[in-house]
């Protein structure tokens, strides 16, 4: 991957509505043989126009999730409120006291060595695009909890990093949070526990059980009573 | 200006316990969460350990004694602790800057209880260490003390340089971690060198600390030597307020979560801490969990959202 393409944190929150990754065949880890046959590669399917303009695909080329996009910003508004409100829901025992003591542990004490980058898979395939670093999730998260749930203030922010939280942010962070398979491999290998899987899935919960969302098959599942 | 280091020194002290202990207390007293182990899990029989498996493949496992294997457990927890087994296996290059750093602060640590017991011995028994345990105990903390503030030194330099020059760091590193890098390296340096040039005639460790235990303001401390120990223990009480704590999340990461195996067995402490959270009025806002605030857990759990909400 080239440099120029690496995402910073802060390109979650651009406010362009422009993907802030792009991959192609030639980023991704080189595949064994016999399946390395250039001729049998298939080039990436570019998302339609009808759904550029429907759904918030401004992630990364792809929609796993398709939001729609808000038609006013007030709605964009509500969308980041009910999301804070759901962050908010995440940490406390009424809600989620099924897994709050493992995700305040991995918000904590994350030392931020990157020791799980090389067990993760998808960040590997990618070629190591930024954007998929197991760590890069949770540390949006993490910004998001000292400033959203502890309510930390410039300390809290020089202490711990600081984010910018609007509805590209949050449009982009449904996404991400569904370019994770929640293998765990990064918890296997983390010196001090922390768990990016974890952060994956309780984000997703935020997401679904807050604000309703989550991709087509897991609410057609959930219509077929499963 | 001893009254001053004395005070900060005790100040120091109560924060960084009190902090700690806070911190500790806050992960103790958080709800029992679902299981979310990840094998191996090492108090399992060893050879259900050495492969990764479960006392749970074992049919009528409920039926069967449990077996606790805290050898397995203690092995583990020992080459993690002292010798930070994971980081050395997972991040080789990282490890090389890590282990010296933790290894030299836990020889710091040994250092300040050794001379904490010497002075202690003192005042209690004014001959305790005269003759060759004296010798022995001054030998022994000096060596912990100059190889662990070393190490500690080297060890913060070499991780303070990869962050700022590993572009794979950067991307999460904050101004926060280079701070905490930085402090502890100038923290250390200046009391490594108030000790190393210390006036001949001066008071050495072990009278500062006597002279800490009876508050004895008398004694002269060099300059350079009080600042170090100032830094030091105003970089001790900060701790705590940091990710830096992570000794105490450890010990609940890998015991309350990467190997809490325990069963839920009929009349135990789990089922009576279920029957509690059942009973917790959940308020997800979206339709299809069907929680208003006031249907409890079990009524969540058990039934099915209305046939609307789950469009």
């Amino acid at each position: 991957m080239k440099d120029g393409d690496t995402p910073s944190l802060s390109d979650m929150s651009r406010a362009d509505r422009t993907p802030i990754a792009h991959v192609e065949n030639a980023h991704l880890t080189p595949l064994p043989a016999p399946l390395d046959d250039p001729a049998r590669e298939r080039p990436w399917t570019p998302l339609s126009e009808k759904a550029r303009a429907r759904y918030e695909c401004i992630l990364d080329d792809t929609c796993a999730v398709s939001v729609p996009k808000p038609a006013t910003q007030e709605e964009e508004t509500r969308l980041v409120r009910a999301f804070l409100s759901g962050l908010d829901k995440l940490f406390t025992r009424e809600n989620n006291w099924t897994f709050l003591q493992p995700l305040l542990l991995s918000m904590e004490h994350c030392a931020r060595r990157q020791t799980c980058a090389d067990a993760c898979h998808i960040f590997e395939a990618s070629g190591r695009n930024e954007l998929y670093r197991p760590t890069y999730r949770s540390e949006i998260m993490r910004r998001l909890y000292f400033k959203c749930v502890r309510h930390g203030g410039m300390l809290s922010a020089w202490q711990h990093g600081d984010i910018e939280v609007n509805w590209p942010l949050v449009a982009r962070l449904i996404e991400l949070s569904y370019r994770c398979n929640l293998c765990r491999r990064c918890a296997q290998t983390c010196p001090i526990g922390v768990d990016n899987g974890l952060i994956a899935h309780e984000l997703r919960k935020v997401f679904s059980q807050e604000m309703g969302i989550a991709p087509g098959r897991f609410t057609t599942a959930a219509r077929c009573g499963n | 200006m001893t009254t001053v280091l004395y005070f900060v020194l005790c100040l120091s002290a109560v924060v960084f316990v009190a902090a700690t202990a806070v911190r500790a207390v806050g992960y103790a007293r958080a709800p029992l969460h679902l299981r979310w182990e990840l094998y191996p899990v090492p108090h399992e029989a060893p050879e259900r350990a050495a492969h990764g498996g479960s006392s749970f493949e074992q049919s009528d496992w409920w039926t069967r004694p449990v077996h606790a294997n805290h050898w397995g457990q203690l092995k583990a927890m020992t080459a993690e602790m002292l010798f930070l087994k994971a980081l050395r296996e997972f991040n080789l290059q990282l490890w090389r800057r890590s282990f010296p750093f933790h290894f030299g602060l836990y020889l710091l640590i040994a250092t300040a209880a050794l001379v904490l017991g010497a002075a202690v011995a003192t005042l209690v028994l004014p001959a305790a260490l005269d003759g060759w345990v004296g010798g022995l105990v001054r030998g022994l903390y000096r060596g912990t003390g100059i190889a662990g503030l070393m190490l500690t030194l080297a060890g913060a330099a070499g991780l303070l340089h990869r962050r700022l020059t590993d572009p794979a760091l950067r991307i999460c590193t904050t101004a926060g971690d280079i701070f905490n890098l930085a402090v502890f390296l100038i923290a250390l340096a200046v009391l490594g060198a108030g000790y190393a040039l210390r006036p001949v005639g001066s008071p050495g460790v072990l009278s500062i600390v006597i002279g800490f235990l009876n508050w004895n303001t008398g004694v002269r401390v060099p300059g350079l030597l009080a600042a170090g120990l100032l830094l030091s223990a105003l970089v001790a009480a900060y701790i705590p307020f940091t990710h830096m704590s992570h000794f105490v999340g450890k010990y609940f990461t890998y015991h309350a979560v990467r190997w809490d195996d325990a069963a839920n067995r009929r009349g135990g402490a789990i089922e009576k801490a279920m029957a509690e959270y059942l009973t917790y009025r959940p308020t997800w806002a979206a339709p299809h969990v069907d929680a208003d605030g006031v249907r409890t857990w079990a009524d969540v759990v058990t039934t099915t959202p209305p046939d609307k909400a789950r469009r």
